[in-house]
């Protein structure tokens, strides 16, 4: 179950996306959204589906693997679909009870379609690309101005960090319990909801009292070695230090909105 | 050799009903290694975490090269010259990668990155752990794990570094290379202070503190302590199994020295015994 979730996955990889610097990709990730977003033509459209195969082929995982990513959205997808196509506003095109369905429409229905479709797979393709951990420095790193306006940026990246550093140890005391009370004659595979839901009691308990007992020794490790909880004073030892290729990358973005904007403009000033 | 560590009669407890620590007193010299040996409850880590003012004392007072440790002023100095290395490997990792989670101390005391990536590799060097530098720590095994901690210690180069059982949940192998990353350490010149109830473990060290209920049971050389076998075992300690065949040797009467640690040790007394033995058998022959 928890294996078909894909959506924050991270498949390691050295392509030259996997190479950028994650501030980089976190800015390029909101810019592409907010581009996807700008655009309405369908000539914008096609360039923009190109651009993002382009970037799939980039990153040397599978678009399959972006596929997967989409499934758990394709009831959204459909329902947007579904709304557009019934209610917009312009030419009828067919008329039948209370539906009509016109030509901007049909045309409002793909865009939007196609807009979810490029937003998912620019999301999928900043977490596939960069290690949960990176991506939380980077993160931190980003955000570190709001410190300033006293937002707890660097406590929420160690509990960030923290949580991610104790999901396979804590998957692997489920495993342990598991096993443990299956050697005790539990069941957890057969019977109705409810009854499942009941049988997890034997393994939640001792999963939380474990957790809680590690969460105190961990806190008891981090100040033994000078941890305040603050990040004020604190050195990093990761650096990021951008390349050329993230230099490029955000001037080619930064020109792909420009140019969306332009064009807007354009079109709303009727030329 | 002058004090490192200054306990002045102190006593500890959670509540009213007990005192886990009972008016306990003892200094430590620099640069020693002492073994602190006590059966379950018998207050071994609470007198650990009071070394580096993780736990403060009831009454009395400790002090950590000079520093009173109930002086929020002078925590950041204790503990960055007293490390600690716990029982459980997992719970005292914090990063995803070794290099990471050895540099955190150094992260929290503002160290500059420079300075860090030199003193990350040459602390993973002293555990032999370098060419792990880039590996996840999830995947290690308990004894690499606890390397990584001891070197996420060693990184913040303390002057004292008190273990508290590091090697209970480990295996064999793994134990065996924290004992011998401990002695190396402590030839360097960092105090050692190591919480067991292995005795093999504490035969090793240079003092041995036995704590029972509280209170310093015997404090001395491991030769010293562990001629003491009957006073330990009527504490529900163990002694090291060559001192207790010599313990078995005397009650049948037969004069052996008591303080015999390890293997080696125990060798050449049963050799110079039996040699012995022939000589006087031969004797009784002829007479």
């Amino acid at each position: 179950m928890i294996k078909d979730i894909t959506i924050g996955q991270y498949f390691p990889g050295d392509s030259v996306i996997h190479r950028l610097d994650p501030r980089v990709k976190i800015v390029l990730a909101i810019l592409y959204i907010a581009f996807l977003f700008i655009i309405q033509t369908a000539a914008a459209y096609l360039f923009a589906l190109a651009v993002t195969f382009i970037l799939v082929r980039l990153t040397k995982i599978p678009l399959k693997m972006y596929l997967r990513g989409l499934k758990p959205l394709l009831f959204i997808l459909i329902f947007t679909a579904f709304l557009n196509v019934f209610y917009s506003t312009g030419e009828p095109l067919v008329k039948f009870w209370i539906f009509t369905v016109t030509s901007e429409g049909i045309k409002n229905a793909i865009f939007m379609m196609l807009r979810i479709f490029m937003l998912v797979i620019a999301t999928s393709m900043l977490t596939y690309t960069t290690s949960p951990i990176v991506l939380t420095g980077g993160l931190e790193r980003l955000l570190s101005p709001l410190a300033k306006i006293k937002i707890p940026v660097h406590e929420f990246s160690m509990m960030m960090t923290i949580a991610l550093r104790f999901i396979p140890t804590i998957l692997e005391e489920t495993d342990k319990i598991m096993n443990a009370q299956k050697a005790r004659g539990a069941d957890f595979e057969t019977g109705g909801l409810i009854k499942r839901a009941k049988a997890l009691a034997p393994i939640l308990i001792p999963l939380f009292i474990s957790a809680f007992r590690r969460a105190d020794d961990l806190a008891t490790a981090m100040e033994c070695r000078c941890y305040t909880g603050s990040g004020e004073g604190r050195t990093h030892y990761v650096s990021y230090s951008m390349s050329s290729a993230d230099y490029v990358s955000l001037l080619v973005l930064a020109a792909m909105i420009a140019a969306a904007v332009f064009l807007n403009f354009v079109t709303v000033m009727g030329f | 050799m002058s004090a490192v560590i200054e306990f002045q009669n102190v006593s500890f407890r959670y509540n009213e009903e007990k005192d886990i620590l009972k008016n306990i007193s003892l200094t430590i010299e620099k640069g020693d290694f002492v073994a602190v040996l006590g059966h379950n409850g018998s207050g071994k880590s609470t007198l650990a975490k009071h070394i580096n003012a993780i736990l403060l004392p009831s009454e009395g007072k400790v002090s950590v090269d000079g520093l009173d440790t109930s002086d929020d002023n002078n925590l950041a100095a204790i503990r960055r010259k007293a490390g600690m290395v716990f029982q459980n490997p997992d719970n005292q990792i914090i990063a995803t990668v070794v290099e990471e989670d050895v540099a955190f101390a150094l992260e929290n005391l503002g160290v500059p990155r420079e300075e860090m990536v030199r003193r990350v590799d040459e602390s993973l060097n002293a555990v032999g752990m370098i060419e792990f530098k880039k590996h996840a720590t999830t995947k290690l095994s308990g004894g690499q794990k606890q390397r990584i901690a001891i070197a996420g210690v060693i990184a913040m180069r303390p002057d004292i570094i008190v273990f508290d059982e590091p090697t209970a949940m480990l295996d064999p192998q793994g134990r065996e290379d924290v004992v011998n990353i401990t002695k190396k350490l402590n030839e360097q010149g960092i105090t050692v202070i190591y919480i067991t109830h292995y005795m093999e473990e504490a035969a090793q060290a240079k003092r041995v503190v036995v704590l029972n209920d509280g209170e310093i049971l015997i404090d001395g050389t491991p030769h010293y302590v562990f001629q003491n076998a009957g006073l330990l075992t009527s504490v529900g300690l163990d002694v090291p199994q060559s001192t207790s065949l010599m313990f078995l040797l005397r009650n049948h009467g037969i004069k052996v020295p008591l303080a015999v640690l390890n293997e080696e040790e125990c060798i050449s007394v049963l050799t110079d015994l039996l040699n012995t033995k022939e000589s006087i058998n031969g004797s009784d022959f002829k007479g």
